[in-house]
């Protein structure tokens, strides 16, 4: 039963996120080009310096994917539930509603998973050609805060989506806001911080984790039948 | 109850975020902050002249008092206003015995400061090695940046891969002085914006430090022994032409060093009350005097000694912080406490916490009254009710918000 959960989920995804991973290939490869292009005219270590003492980051476009991603793939897979009550019948399946909600969210979760870490690796492989350890070390620490915010973007976005009231849904959204915000405070005015988020990421995975359970508050309201 | 604890998930969210953004938006909207006053030592008066603009209006005096108008602040200051004076042609040849020549009085300029947040933040490990006698005027990058573990490594930026000839010659040159792999702790100044380079001051895991640096493609280093008992924390090394010392050497109580160009001599910076992690201190010197201030959030104290560290006047000057102003004593009220993600003082996101007074526990008490009449309201909801006053219990305005705007799962608005 779950796994023709997983396969109705995927069928709504499939497009979306074949889409995401050619948007990630795509910003891969514009990180890419103009870091080649740079390297080329500037000279390698001025490109370094730029990096590592002033801490400039060269992958500034990499930062809206997560959330773009989180916020589209929630899109595309409660969209469709809601739209026409047809979320009401997903729920009367022979199981017990909890379930059915965490095969969806898990799916969308893995799905933004998969496409998180392809878009990691890539940028990693590729920027071991040009750069060493320690710069790929802090490319890390930079760039988990944005996944777990894209994480954050996509519970909060099937709360939004889920939740049956309009009321809600605009309250909600501001609180979104500052929350995945949050994940985004290491860039200042000429760059990021190495290591910004050494000593919270361990209370950033745990706020991630309440943001994933606010989804069954809005799943409940919408069983009710709240109007 | 997956769903009780679905809505307190969404409670914690939202506290956390109006923790964040309504103290924020309220400081945004009410904060008062008097610009600070500009405190300088007049070597023509041998006191300290103090220039504010507050409620009173603008104004300069002395320590003792005494007013001064904008033009003849000036000629307190003819060290400072070296450039306006020449300009009015009313510069003056010489002062307390020492011609006064513009090219000296620049080279003597000297400024440096510490910032509580060089002790909290991460940096990247790798280093970039300057040429220091390239035979060029100006400073340039070389392709090679270094870091050091089981050896001095160094790397070729345009390789991307290691330069093994270099990393050789130095780490041969630091075991022969006896450089105990690896690395604790690497400073330098890593700038094209300064006349000359003098390289890294390391210290080695048997708290040595060593001055390395880079001279015609060959290793130079200086083996320093840091005096008994000096833990140091952090070193700002800034090449000034006067060549007095490399930098500021900060230890972990917050003492600072200079470490002199006399053989790396290690003197002992007189300082006013200074504490590493919350105070800024800003090192001036000129031709006759050193000024060392310590500025924190409720006022500065400036020390002046003599070109030998030897202290001569101090003035200290206060103002009201954020939570002392009626806005903030309002707060106080409103807010039992304030989530900042970021702060001055370090370089580091976390969840800073600041508690506010007893003052908030009337605005909770106020808040738990409210709660439990809604709670009357819906009888036959105990655990909800209970739940709702922990959360306002615990977060005061925060909580009550949050329990307001998310109702518990089966009722309608």
């Amino acid at each position: 039963m779950i796994r023709a959960i997983f396969y109705k989920e995927w069928i709504k995804l499939r497009w979306p996120v074949i889409l995401l991973g050619f948007l990630a290939i795509a910003m891969l490869i514009n990180v890419w080009l103009s870091v080649m292009w740079d390297i080329k005219f500037r000279e390698a270590h001025i490109y370094w310096v730029m990096v590592i003492t002033n801490k400039q980051l060269f992958y500034h476009s990499l930062m809206f994917f997560p959330v773009i991603a989180g916020v589209l793939v929630a899109f595309f897979q409660f969209v469709p539930e809601v739209h026409q009550n047809r979320l009401k019948l997903s729920l009367r399946l022979p199981l017990t509603d909890r379930l059915i909600i965490l095969s969806m969210t898990s799916f969308g979760f893995l799905s933004l998973v998969g496409l998180f870490l392809f878009l990691l690796i890539g940028f990693v492989l590729l920027s071991s050609f040009y750069f060493p350890g320690e710069i790929l070390t802090d490319i890390f620490w930079t760039i988990f805060p944005w996944f777990l915010g894209g994480f954050c973007a996509y519970f909060l976005s099937a709360t939004i989506i889920i939740e049956p009231t309009w009321t809600r849904r605009i309250i909600l959204v501001p609180i979104a806001y500052g929350l995945i915000h949050t994940f985004f405070l290491a860039m200042n005015a000429f760059g990021s911080n190495a290591y910004s988020y050494r000593k919270s990421l361990l209370f950033f995975i745990l706020i991630t984790i309440f943001a994933s359970f606010t989804v069954y508050y809005a799943v409940h309201r919408y069983q009710k039948g709240v109007e | 109850m997956l769903a009780r604890w679905a809505r307190i998930c969404l409670i914690i969210i939202t506290v956390f975020v109006l923790a964040i953004y309504l103290p924020d938006i309220y400081w945004k909207a009410f904060e008062e902050r008097a610009p600070r006053a500009y405190i300088q030592f007049s070597p023509v008066i041998d006191k300290f002249v103090i220039m504010k603009s507050d409620k009173k209006g603008f104004r300069i005096y002395d320590s003792d008092g005494v007013r001064y108008s904008r033009e003849e602040y000036d000629r307190l200051l003819p060290l400072y206003n070296a450039r306006q004076l020449v300009y009015e042609q009313d510069f003056p040849d010489s002062l307390r015995g020492v011609e006064l020549n513009l090219d000296e009085i620049r080279r003597n300029d000297i400024r440096l400061s510490v910032h509580p947040a060089a002790f909290h933040q991460s940096e990247i490990p790798m280093y970039p090695m300057m040429e220091s006698q390239s035979g060029r005027a100006k400073l340039v990058y070389s392709d090679y940046f270094f870091r050091i573990d089981d050896r001095m490594e160094f790397f070729s930026a345009s390789a991307n891969d290691i330069e093994t000839e270099l990393t050789e010659k130095f780490t041969r040159e630091l075991s022969d002085q006896n450089f105990a792999f690896p690395a604790v702790y690497i400073a330098g100044n890593p700038t094209t914006r300064k006349s000359f380079d003098e390289g890294y001051f390391i210290i080695d895991s048997q708290n040595t430090m060593f001055h390395v640096k880079m001279v015609k493609g060959e290793p130079f280093v200086a083996r320093i022994d840091i005096p008994d008992g000096i833990s140091i924390s952090y070193i700002n090394v800034k090449e000034f032409d006067l060549r007095e010392f490399y930098g500021v050497a900060v230890t972990s109580e917050g003492e600072c060093y200079l470490i002199s160009y006399d053989n790396y001599r290690f003197v002992k910076l007189p300082t006013p009350p200074y504490q590493k992690d919350f105070n800024e201190l800003k090192i001036y010197g000129n031709l006759f005097f050193r000024n060392m201030i310590s500025i924190s959030d409720t006022g500065m104290t400036c020390l002046i000694t003599d070109r030998d560290y030897q202290p001569i006047d101090s003035y200290t000057d206060t103002w009201k912080d954020r939570a002392q102003t009626t806005a903030g004593v309002i707060a106080s009220y409103l807010f039992p406490f304030q989530l900042n993600l970021k702060i001055e003082r370090s370089l580091f996101v976390y969840p800073y916490l600041q508690l506010s007074t007893w003052h908030s526990l009337f605005g909770i008490l106020i808040l738990l009254v409210l709660t439990f009449f809604l709670g009357k309201k819906n009888k036959n909801e105990g655990r909800t009710n209970l739940v709702n006053l922990i959360v306002v219990l615990l977060t005061g305005i925060y909580g009550f918000l949050s329990i307001l705007l998310f109702t518990p799962i089966h009722r309608k608005f």
